[in-house]
């Protein structure tokens, strides 16, 4: 449902969400950066947090969002140890750290197969890129 | 725990000439060459070079490690597309920043880790296996001057092309009697030929070493003959030699270099 859509459309979504009572409107984080930027985080009573980040980060310089799964829904999600893991635009799972996963090339002998293998991951838990 | 962090001195600015020099010395890390003040922790000295070019030819160039940002009132440290190893050497650096200056920790506005550091001190903040582990090339000889296009070259060292200067740096000389005067580590029967000049013959391909670090036996002739830049880590790694290869190098105790 969110694949493909850009970041003016999932911001109305998340408008839509917060209308209808779905989830509580956006806590906003001040990210030291850089880039300094103020992140939106909305918080499912399930366990469901979306952050959003408008200025993007190192791997994207530009607004995306992200939907990660809290470990434990009482816990904090200040940082990833409580989140279990990451959803991808087709809705599956995806690691939360870059080191969670298997990645098949060495980062010595193959880094350009590594960092490929890398960053179609990260990028997988990424919306709004088109 | 592999998060994005905010290091802000507590009681003065971070002496960024110290920071540099400590950081220019880590065989897996380089300064960003488009923007002055952005670090990357490769993680592994074989693959720092090889990242430092991709950064040159493409300055959007996505990181393959962690990133420091460094200035006065505030270093930055971004973690999230660290290796095992980058996150490793990242500890590394920070805990010896916050040996030296006393540190505010943050993530965000919401969550300072200021006290959990000053009761756990920073290697707390990472996972069991990253914090362990030994950085990677302590077990290992860090190869240097293993161009792409040479014959005993690796497949993803740097080129020596783009290694050339047209005139001679500063301690050319030094750094190529340096190089003469290392240990033969290993020989090897075949004949080094210039790859830049119709193959001409230079001398045995060996390889030699300081003990800390390995590199062709023809490495001296590029120096010499074309100027060829070597890493800035290394440099000041035979500055602090004294410029004289030690002379008592356990050559059976040295680890096993692997070429590829």
């Amino acid at each position: 449902m969110l694949a493909g859509k850009p970041i003016t459309a999932l911001l109305a979504i998340m408008d839509l969400e917060v209308s209808s009572g779905r989830v509580d409107g956006p806590e906003i984080r001040e990210l030291p950066g850089p880039p300094r930027q103020s992140m939106l985080t909305w918080l499912y009573d399930d366990g469901t947090l979306v952050r959003y980040r408008p200025l993007g980060d190192e791997l994207l310089r530009a607004p995306t969002f992200s939907i990660e799964i809290k470990a434990d829904c009482t816990r904090d999600d200040l940082t990833l140890d409580n989140i279990a893991f990451k959803v991808a635009t087709s809705g599956a799972a995806v690691p939360k750290r870059t080191t969670d996963m298997a990645n098949p090339y060495s980062p010595v002998t193959n880094p350009i197969q590594f960092q490929a293998f890398r960053d179609t991951i990260l990028m997988a838990s990424r919306f709004g890129v088109r | 725990m592999s998060l994005d962090l905010a290091f802000t001195p507590a009681d003065r600015f971070f002496e960024l000439t110290d920071i540099r020099d400590w950081l220019d010395a880590r065989p897996d890390t380089f300064e960003d060459p488009w923007r002055p003040d952005r670090y990357l922790i490769n993680g592994y000295p074989e693959t720092a070079t090889f990242a430092l070019e991709q950064t040159f030819a493409d300055s959007a160039q996505r990181p393959l490690g962690c990133v420091v940002y460094l200035s006065r009132d505030e270093i930055c440290v971004i973690q999230e597309l660290g290796t095992a190893a980058a996150l490793r050497s990242t500890l590394a650096f920070l805990l010896w920043l916050t040996e030296r200056y006393r540190c505010r920790v943050r993530v965000d506005d919401k969550l300072d880790l200021t006290e959990h550091v000053q009761r756990e001190g920073i290697a707390s903040l990472y996972r069991h296996d990253d914090r362990n582990a030994p950085l990677s090339w302590e077990c290992r000889l860090i190869p240097v001057g293993f161009y792409a296009d040479l014959e005993h070259g690796q497949i993803y060292g740097p080129s020596i092309e783009r290694a050339c200067r047209d005139a001679a740096g500063l301690d050319d000389e030094r750094l190529a009697t340096y190089l003469d005067g290392g240990h033969i580590y290993r020989r090897v029967e075949s004949t080094a030929r210039d790859v830049l000049d119709g193959d001409v013959p230079i001398g045995p391909a060996h390889l030699l070493t300081d003990g800390v670090y390995v590199w062709p036996a023809d490495l001296s002739y590029y120096v010499r003959h074309y100027h060829v830049v070597l890493p800035r880590a290394f440099v000041i790694h035979v500055r602090t030699n004294a410029w004289q290869v030690p002379r008592f190098v356990d050559l059976t105790a040295l680890p096993e270099y692997e070429t590829r």
